[in-house]
């Protein structure tokens, strides 16, 4: 049993992927917290996904991938505000079009690069096992700092996220307030291409907070809830990614799945099977959740 | 008594709007908007839908500027210092599964006034836990807001209100969809905030509640048809104005029809 877990850790990539992956979903699932509660799954995606063309220009250039990636992501996600502020777009119109804008245009710069095919594939999919010693630094350091700007300015991004008209009559930095955290999303996004890659990143972002949401009351519990269910996902991802010999990143992204289907039909509170099991228990007929 | 003695005389008026024009893109929802209001006096500010009440109080809280004229509080442009100015919007504006509890809600009204990082302050804590026990919310203090009633979301929202400590509250429609308790729990504390000269200004459409319990009514529709006391703003013809066909005349009585829009 304790083979079980220690032998793949014998090996330094391993032992750096599992570091990685922890870091990388725990931060993810508490970002992730205000992107769900604030609706923005689609903007999270599309800013993961606009990642790309940064990416390849860094690579043509280069530079450092982490910096164009995160160039991208801040300026797709400032260009979708000043197309949806205009007011003659909607938020979801602007991030339709910029998000495949994005995607064509780094797809058309990568295959300009001869070997484009590996490349891209561990852009879009991430290489947890080819995570180095630097790599893991830059996550550390900029998860960290995340998460201190998170816990600095929890209460007006709480209130931004509950109620913006009351962010608004307290005199909160309110477009400030949007584009820090815009550009938290957007780190946290860089940091995660590695270990998942950016088609997968919202899934990251989404799913454990998705989870904690229906299994809390409070945002702080939520958070935790969040961490300890997008650890846990890492976590189990890797180990399965090892065992049966699947894509890690994806490995990953369907752990946190299964959690969320748990919390889905099993949630002491707001659970779908549990409301089921309540209602037949005190003899009424069953209620349709809608 | 001394709590009376504080009420201004009512030609010191403390919130000003001078010609007015606001909206959204293109379209003006109010036009020429001129009307001055004592501090401390209670107003009902009627008006079919679409008459511009929402748009009338997004502009006083800042939410969408101001196109022409100008709006002065305490005798100063609005944005110039502390407005001072609580709203309570419908409660149709927030999710209520947004997971929070009762008491959480109360205290963002402290989250102003520089209030970022660190503990709140005993003051903080004790205006919140006072105006949660003035809307007998403190049992509920908490519970996560996804399990009130509507009649107990209203009453976070004003709790919320008074935490911010405001010389004007604007409340859009609080009267719809609430029990007679959260009702009358509603106007003790209007009576309250009146001692405590406090304006307030309830957006609603129940113009019996209007005519009996306000002291001056504004009648709007896109401009200002009338304001002053009820008796003298809620007759046949300034209704008529403001309603138009919607206004039905049953002899003693003016009825206003507002489920069947033209």
């Amino acid at each position: 049993m304790v083979d079980f877990f220690l032998s793949p850790l014998q090996f330094q990539f391993m032992q750096r992927g599992l570091l990685a992956v922890v870091l990388v979903s725990g931060l993810c699932a508490i970002v992730g917290c205000f992107v769900v509660l604030r609706s923005m799954a689609f903007l999270g995606d599309a800013m993961a996904h606009s990642v790309l063309p940064g990416v390849a220009v860094a690579y043509l250039l280069g530079a450092n991938l982490m910096l164009g990636a995160l160039v991208a992501a801040v300026t797709v996600a400032l260009g979708i505000s000043f197309f949806s502020r205009r007011g003659s777009l909607r938020e979801d119109t602007a991030i339709g079009i910029l998000f495949s804008s994005a995607l064509a245009l780094g797809i058309a710069l990568i295959s300009t690069i001869r070997s484009y095919a590996v490349d891209l594939s561990h852009i879009l999919f991430g290489n947890v096992l080819g995570v180095g010693p630097n790599d893991l630094i830059w996550i550390g350091v900029l998860g960290i700092s995340v998460l201190l700007i998170l816990a600095l300015a929890y209460r007006p991004l709480l209130v931004l996220a509950f109620d913006p008209i009351l962010a608004a009559t307290l005199r909160l930095p309110v477009e400030r307030l949007r584009a820090l955290l815009l550009i938290i999303i957007s780190i946290t996004i860089v940091v995660s291409l590695q270990v998942v890659g950016i088609a997968l990143v919202a899934a990251m972002l989404v799913t454990p907070a998705a989870a904690a949401f229906l299994l809390t009351r409070r945002l702080p519990a939520m958070a935790a809830a969040s961490a300890i269910i997008g650890v846990l996902s890492g976590v189990v991802g890797l180990y399965a990614s090892y065992y049966l010999n699947i894509a890690s990143g994806a490995a990953v992204v369907l752990s946190a799945t299964a959690f969320f289907l748990l919390a889905f039909f099993f949630s002491p509170r707001r659970g779908v099977l549990t409301a089921r099991l309540r209602n037949l228990r005190e003899g009424q007929p069953p209620k349709i959740v809608s | 008594m001394t709590d009376k003695e504080l009420i201004p005389q009512p030609q010191n008026a403390w919130l000003e709007l001078e010609h007015v024009d606001a909206g959204y893109n293109g379209s003006l929802a109010l036009e020429d908007l001129s009307f001055h209001i004592p501090q401390g006096v209670r107003v009902a500010l009627v008006g079919p839908n679409g008459a511009g009440k929402s748009t009338l109080f997004k502009v006083l809280a800042r939410l969408i500027p101001l196109r022409k004229g100008e709006i002065r509080i305490h005798g100063l442009p609005l944005g110039h210092h502390c407005d001072c100015l609580a709203y309570v919007p419908q409660k149709e504006e927030v999710d209520w599964q947004f997971p929070v509890t009762v008491k959480d809600v109360i205290l963002m009204g402290r989250y102003g006034k520089n209030k970022w990082v660190g503990r709140m302050n005993k003051q903080d804590n004790d205006v919140a836990m006072r105006s949660m026990s003035q809307m007998g919310m403190s049992e509920l203090a908490d519970s996560p807001i996804a399990d009130l009633s509507g009649g107990q979301q209203q009453r976070v929202f004003l709790a919320r209100a008074l935490t911010q400590e405001p010389h004007i509250l604007l409340m859009d429609e609080p009267f719809n969809g609430v029990d007679m308790t959260s009702q009358e729990k509603l106007f003790d504390i209007l009576d309250d905030l009146r001692n405590k000269c406090v304006t307030t200004i309830v957006a609603t459409h129940d113009l019996n509640l209007a005519m009996k319990k306000f002291d001056l009514v504004i009648l709007l529709n896109h401009r200002l048809i009338a304001i002053g006391p009820p008796s003298e703003v809620m007759r046949r013809e300034t209704i008529r104005q403001a309603y138009g066909s919607q206004a039905l005349d049953l002899g003693e009585m003016i009825v206003v029809d507002e489920c069947c829009k033209e």
